[in-house]
């Protein structure tokens, strides 16, 4: 709203410099008459077919190359895992200076309308968006904050909101990420500007999985620990560059005392997390049930109340 | 040379593992034979025989990544081996090898480093060891060597201003025919040595032509699933596998084993011998930059 009514008192002032200008075009002598005519373009030379037709192929052009230039960035982008996430990360910021240099060349260059009418325009303009796009703006303004302050980037995985899910876009008004069931999900940039966000992988391929097994409260916690710490190390989606952890908690469910069991492993690849997951509960259970340390009900202990 | 000089007087024992012996039973029955030790039940049947002898002796295990399975069950086998020589390194002076990228992975799930006071990696060779190695071998033979020039080199400019002096043309072909040599194998001299014996175009009149090669172009090959790439990591892990053992390690059943497997080898990425499959030297770099571009091999 600042930018707006900044932009009207440019207008008002602009005008009252012309009409004094006017004034003093009146007072002075004839002999020497200073042409101070405003620049009044008529509207049809303004935007004449011509322009209007330039200015449509040089916005279908940009939109077109927008879509060339982000597919050619995704195809490299999935044969090369160890720069994916940079490559996407650029897409978002081609897409703005792309757009911009194409409004520059249409309103600079085609239209090239004198700069009274630009003000003139624009601060009627910023009026009437500014009061009934309130809310736009907000995501728009909270689209450059993100790109600026960057609380994550295209390809990491983030929980926000309730959901949880790979960020696949980040637009000027929103910012899209797919959950792991594969619904896109679509939230504004003021949202994620205002509330926390919680970044699993920060811009890198790996991020931590916990896989998490409840068992008796008499099993033998070394065997099971040394099992679940074999099943993470042996899975193939596992990235050994950054420890495996295996942690024990006592519970009490039901009043049962339960183990709780978390296996705390990297993921080589994002993607791969929950096929991780997945396998280390696997592999677990399976090892567990062949050597008939889990029983079919957890319970064992009750806890007297 | 550890026998003629440093070890004279000290008794060497060779223990080769050919195949994969990751149950504890089978490193017994081989050290077992290798020392010569009968009703070997327990690695303490082992340890009291070696801490048993009279004089100190030398023992050199080679392939130490054929003693593990990557699976929950695949370490017992290793977990003998530690035991035994931390519990008779008072007789026995242990000496191993093992692949590179197994070693990595022992030493990351395993702290295997901490059981050796040395270790050397020689399969890192630089550019101008790798010349060296193949030209010394070559000095050996009578033969001259021709190198010969392919479509892209004919064509720039460095070639044509040598194309007065025969001697300074030969001298570039060779400087770029090991760049490209070790740009490929990364320091490997078996596989360098390899690529030199298949470049060899003719021999005639004391002299040997050499051509220049072209790298397998493995992508086009379409192992880019992920099923596949996991099979090729598990087998650069282990050296060598069989049918049986990718499945322990990926978890899948005999037919999808079987099927992996035999598909990589009809597209000459892998080679089968009684051992099992084990990759293709020609294409072994190759696999492995495409696995490490993918964060498998890390």
């Amino acid at each position: 709203m600042f930018l707006v009514f900044s932009l009207s008192s440019f207008a008002l002032s602009a005008q009252d410099s012309l009409s004094t200008a006017h004034a003093d075009s009146a007072v002075t002598d004839s002999s020497n008459v200073i042409n101070l005519k405003p620049k009044i373009v008529p509207f049809e030379e303004l935007f004449s077919t011509g322009k209007i037709i330039s200015s449509f192929i040089v916005l279908i052009f940009a939109f077109l190359l927008n879509r060339f230039i982000t597919f050619l960035l995704g195809k490299l982008a999935e044969n090369q895992a160890s720069y994916r996430l940079l490559i996407k990360r650029l897409i978002p910021f081609l897409n703005v200076i792309l757009w911009s240099v194409a409004l520059f060349i249409v309103i600079g260059g085609i239209i090239n309308p004198p700069v009274e009418t630009i003000l003139t325009v624009g601060a009627s303009i910023g009026i009437a968006v500014g009061f009934a796009a309130q809310d736009i703006l907000k995501n728009i303004f909270g689209g450059f904050i993100i790109i600026l302050d960057s609380p994550f980037q295209v390809g990491d995985k983030i929980e926000i909101d309730g959901y949880y899910g790979e960020v696949t876009g980040i637009g000027l008004r929103s910012t899209r990420i797919v959950t792991p069931d594969d619904s896109l999900v679509t939230i504004p940039n003021a949202d994620i500007v205002n509330n926390s966000v919680s970044n699993s992988n920060t811009g890198a391929l790996d991020c931590q999985v916990v896989a998490s097994i409840y068992l008796p409260a008499d099993t033998n916690i070394d065997t099971v620990k040394e099992v679940a710490y074999k099943a993470a190390i042996t899975s193939r989606y596992v990235y050994l560059n950054k420890p495996v952890v295996v942690i024990t908690e006592n519970q009490v469910i039901d009043k049962n005392y339960i183990i709780h069991l978390k296996v705390k492993a990297y993921v080589l690849d994002i993607r791969y997390e929950f096929l991780l997951k997945g396998e280390i509960t696997e592999l677990i259970l399976t090892e567990l049930n062949r050597r008939q340390l889990l029983p079919s009900s957890v319970p064992i202990k009750q806890v007297e109340v | 040379m550890l026998t003629n000089e440093i070890f004279k007087e000290q008794k060497i024992i060779n223990i080769e593992i050919k195949q994969s012996t990751w149950k504890i039973e089978q490193i017994l029955s081989l050290f077992g034979s290798a020392f010569d030790i009968k009703d070997v039940n327990r690695p303490e049947h082992i340890l009291n025989a070696l801490n048993a002898l009279e004089e100190r002796i030398v023992v050199n295990l080679e392939g130490l990544q054929k003693l593990y399975l990557r699976n929950i069950n695949g370490f017992d086998a290793l977990d003998a081996l530690w035991l035994i020589i931390s519990e008779t390194k008072g007789k026995v002076f242990w000496i191993t090898t093992c692949s590179r990228y197994a070693w990595e992975f022992l030493n990351k799930v395993e702290g295997v480093e901490t059981h050796f006071t040395h270790v050397f990696f020689t399969d890192a060779l630089s550019d101008g060891h790798i010349q060296s190695v193949i030209m010394n071998r070559h000095q050996k033979s009578v033969y001259r060597l021709n190198f010969e020039a392919d479509e892209s080199t004919r064509k720039s400019r460095n070639y044509k201003k040598r194309l007065n002096d025969p001697k300074a043309v030969q001298e570039y072909l060779k400087e770029i025919y090991f760049e490209r040599l070790a740009d490929i194998t990364e320091g490997n001299t078996s596989v360098a040595t390899i690529l030199w014996l298949r470049s060899i175009k003719k021999v005639e009149r004391r002299t040997i032509t050499i051509s220049p090669f072209q790298p397998v172009n493995i992508e086009t090959l379409e192992i880019l699933k992920s099923e596949t790439l996991f099979t090729l990591a598990a087998i650069v892990l282990h050296d060598t596998l069989k049918v049986a053992e990718l499945c322990r390690v990926l978890n899948l059943t005999l037919a999808q084993s079987r099927v992996l497997l035999t598909r990589l080898k009809s597209r000459g990425v892998l080679i089968e011998e009684e051992s099992g499959y084990y990759l293709n030297q020609l294409v072994y770099r190759q696999v492995l930059r495409l696995l490490k571009r993918r964060n498998i091999i890390h």
